[in-house]
């Protein structure tokens, strides 16, 4: 009797049969998308955000959020180590990085609210982290532009309203002091400001919230909206002026003029940090994963000039 | 004790299987079929006449992990919607009307697209902590993920809702032979580890646990809803926790223990793994101190110690459970056991008020190992994930089964 009561629940739930059916594929370990063709790619250990590319060293310079710290790779030694940043309590998430000219690399620290601010790596990797800076501003981008260092950041998130900015640096020793000079304070209207270039005659920055890409005219800083793109995310420039930024699948190519179009090649997981090449005519692209088990990668894709 | 081999089935139990076969083949699309299933080999001589014996369950077949499906619009178990699993007005509840969890990669997700990546089944619902009362009902767990193709595979979505539907007391031995009948025909080693269901391959298991999970989730038996999803507007890994209950006619918000609030969100920071949560209470004492790695390295010996002891104590169903237990607690409990462990050289094993059990209570995922997991019991992308929390619940699952509904005697 138990076995016909069972045959018949059974058969009555074989009405979904065509609708369920039972093909299924074992476990495969995570993959990131196929890479293009061309592309070189290189697993990171820990989680990678902004790229530098010095030129005069042929060194890239990018920030390891796990580790805490700064790596460089070279073409010939590969990644290594270069200084260990002490970790906030708030967390790790290390940002833009710039290369001054005494051989100096500031380092943005995110900060969560409470610990934003600025590292300073010196030539013989001594860290300071910089004192004078508002901790509750959330620092992502770095740019400069001559001696000139400007950092972008937003505050609130996390369920809050992102209220974003941009400021200009100023270093002394181990002080450091900053002007806003377009964000809350200028009442221009940013949001979730992630990335920043700047160049002598504008300072551009991308805002993720509004997926816009903001120019900043010098002198003066007047706002004006260069142009929409797909996502934002931290920003690069090409030797003729062109923008680029992810934040994505997709790397989007920004012209001085607004025009906005895709790099060809393979997705992405998510575009961060980009650094162009002019010599070796090549763009590193912080690939970051999105998925657990399965890294963050740099990827060098050759971009002619 | 041992169980039987797949050639002794009673005779009724054989011709219900070929003929479930039959007819689900019969109305599966090709593509989509199943693989072919072996017939059921007749016994050997002799043994139609040996009464059937009733194997003990294990760990996998209480708390069943089903392989991702090949085709990501055809599910290996149910599909929300056309199962019926969920009324729309419960996710919208809970998750559309919130506007604020998305999966970070591929297309947008809907409420069509969550499938049933899990099953768990338990002899109550936890309202207090230990083992279950008699003569309550009991509860079954699905959870269900969205599917997404990444590199050419099936991949399930960071996000993951846990419906719970109610077991009528009166109905729970029933159930177990049900349970016990699905182990005979698809014999584990009964010290096996949790994993992803070694049955789960075959159409027939599938089409029998298929009937008795769908009698009884249905949804307007649904009794609670809960999620984990990923923020959506967050670049780093972040997750929001809630859920939602029945009260009479009424859904309503479920209160996080300890926590005036019926919602936790946790993001993942750089270091030696910050977990950022809001709000947070230092519960069990030294929670608060496991989470954040720098000061936990910053710690005495006897804080790093008490922050150990916390882990441990929210993993043991004997001392912790939903009840008494905050949302995040159990979801990074397994990684950052095995991280803080190994931070001051103490085997995860060795730590004093572990959970212990004569079941195997190994669980080496990738829940282990990457900060980034918090699924408790599904998938992280193409990945088995089983937290320690899991395996511990479902080895005191089974003693409670074993004390409760003993198998006859040989």
């Amino acid at each position: 009797m138990r076995s016909l009561l069972r045959f018949a629940i059974v058969l009555a739930t074989c009405g979904a049969c065509s609708h369920a059916p039972t093909a299924s594929a074992p476990p495969v370990a995570p993959s990131a998308p196929p890479a293009a063709a061309s592309d070189k790619v290189i697993p990171l250990a820990g989680g990678g955000n902004a790229l530098w590319w010095d030129a005069a060293s042929a060194t890239l310079y990018l920030t390891d959020s796990n580790a805490s710290a700064l790596i460089a790779w070279t073409e010939a030694g590969g990644l290594t180590p270069v200084a260990t940043v002490p970790a906030g309590t708030a967390g790790v998430s290390l940002g833009g990085v710039v290369r001054r000219a005494d051989g100096t690399t500031i380092v943005a620290n995110f900060g969560f609210g409470t610990q934003g601010g600025l590292f300073a790596i010196a030539a013989d990797h001594t860290v300071t982290a910089l004192t004078g800076l508002e901790p509750s501003r959330r620092r992502v981008g770095l740019a400069q532009d001559g001696g000139a260092l400007y950092s972008a950041y937003f505050v609130g998130g996390r369920g809050q309203a992102s209220v974003g900015g941009v400021a200009r640096v100023t270093i002394t020793g181990g002080a450091a002091s900053e002007t806003e000079i377009a964000g809350a304070s200028t009442s221009a209207g940013f949001g979730k400001i992630v990335g920043v270039v700047a160049t002598p005659g504008a300072v551009f920055v991308a805002d993720q919230t509004e997926k816009v890409i903001w120019k900043l005219a010098l002198p003066g800083f007047a706002v004006s909206k260069l142009a929409s793109v797909p996502s934002a995310d931290l920003l690069a420039i090409l030797p003729d002026g062109d923008l680029l930024t992810g934040g994505g699948p997709a790397i989007s190519r920004i012209t001085q003029a607004g025009v906005v179009s895709t790099l060809p090649g393979a997705a992405f997981e998510q575009v961060r940090g980009l650094a162009y090449d002019p010599a070796g005519q090549r763009l590193f692209i912080l690939d970051h994963s999105l998925t657990p088990g399965s890294p963050d990668q740099l990827r060098i894709r050759p971009l002619p000039r | 004790m041992t169980r039987p081999s797949p050639g002794r089935y009673p005779a009724g139990v054989r011709v219900a299987s070929l003929i479930v076969v039959a007819a689900c083949g019969a109305g599966a699309p090709a593509i989509d079929r199943a693989p072919p299933v072996e017939p059921v080999r007749e016994p050997a001589l002799g043994s139609s006449l040996e009464p059937a014996l009733e194997p003990a369950l294990g760990m996998n077949d209480v708390s069943i992990l089903l392989p991702l499906p090949r085709d990501p619009h055809a599910p290996v178990l149910a599909g929300i919607a056309s199962a019926g699993l969920i009324e729309r007005g419960w996710f919208d509840a809970l998750v559309t009307d919130h506007h604020d969890i998305a999966p970070r990669v591929a297309a947008p997700i809907a409420f069509e697209d969550f499938q049933v990546v899990a099953v768990r089944f338990d002899l109550c619902e936890r309202a207090a902590v230990g083992p279950c009362p008699r003569d309550v009902d009991g509860r079954l767990r699905l959870v269900l993920q969205p599917m997404y193709v990444r590199a050419g595979a099936t991949a399930a979505h960071d996000v993951a809702l846990h419906a719970f539907y109610p077991v009528p007391a009166a109905e729970l031995a029933g159930v177990i032979a049900e349970l016990r009948a699905l182990a005979r025909r698809h014999p584990i080693a009964p010290d096996a580890a949790l994993t992803v269901s070694p049955a789960a391959g075959d159409a027939a298991y599938l089409a029998q646990l298929r009937a008795l999970v769908m009698r009884y989730a249905r949804g307007a038996q649904l009794a609670k809803l809960t999620v984990i999803g990923q923020v959506a507007d967050s670049a780093a890994f972040a997750w929001i926790f809630r859920g939602v209950e029945r009260r009479g006619d009424a859904i309503v918000a479920l209160d996080i223990p300890g926590i005036p609030r019926a919602q936790q969100t946790l993001q993942l920071a750089g270091g030696d793994t910050v977990y950022l949560t809001a709000p947070v209470v230092d519960a069990p004492a030294g929670f608060a101190l496991a989470i954040n790695g720098p000061r936990f390295a910053a710690a005495t010996l006897a804080e790093r110690t008490g922050a150990l002891a916390a882990l441990t104590a929210i993993q043991n169903p004997l001392v912790h459970d939903t009840i008494n237990t905050q949302c995040i607690a159990c979801h990074v409990a397994t990684f950052l056991t095995a991280r803080r462990a190994t931070t001051i050289g103490v085997a995860p094993d060795a730590i004093a008020g572990r959970f212990a059990s004569r079941h195997a209570l190994a669980a080496h995922t990738i829940a282990d190992t990457d900060p980034r997991v918090v699924r408790g019991f599904g998938w992280a992308a193409s990945v088995p994930a089983i937290s320690q929390r899991v395996v511990n619940d479902t080895a005191q699952v089974l003693a409670e089964i074993e004390a409760r509904f003993p198998l006859p005697p040989r």
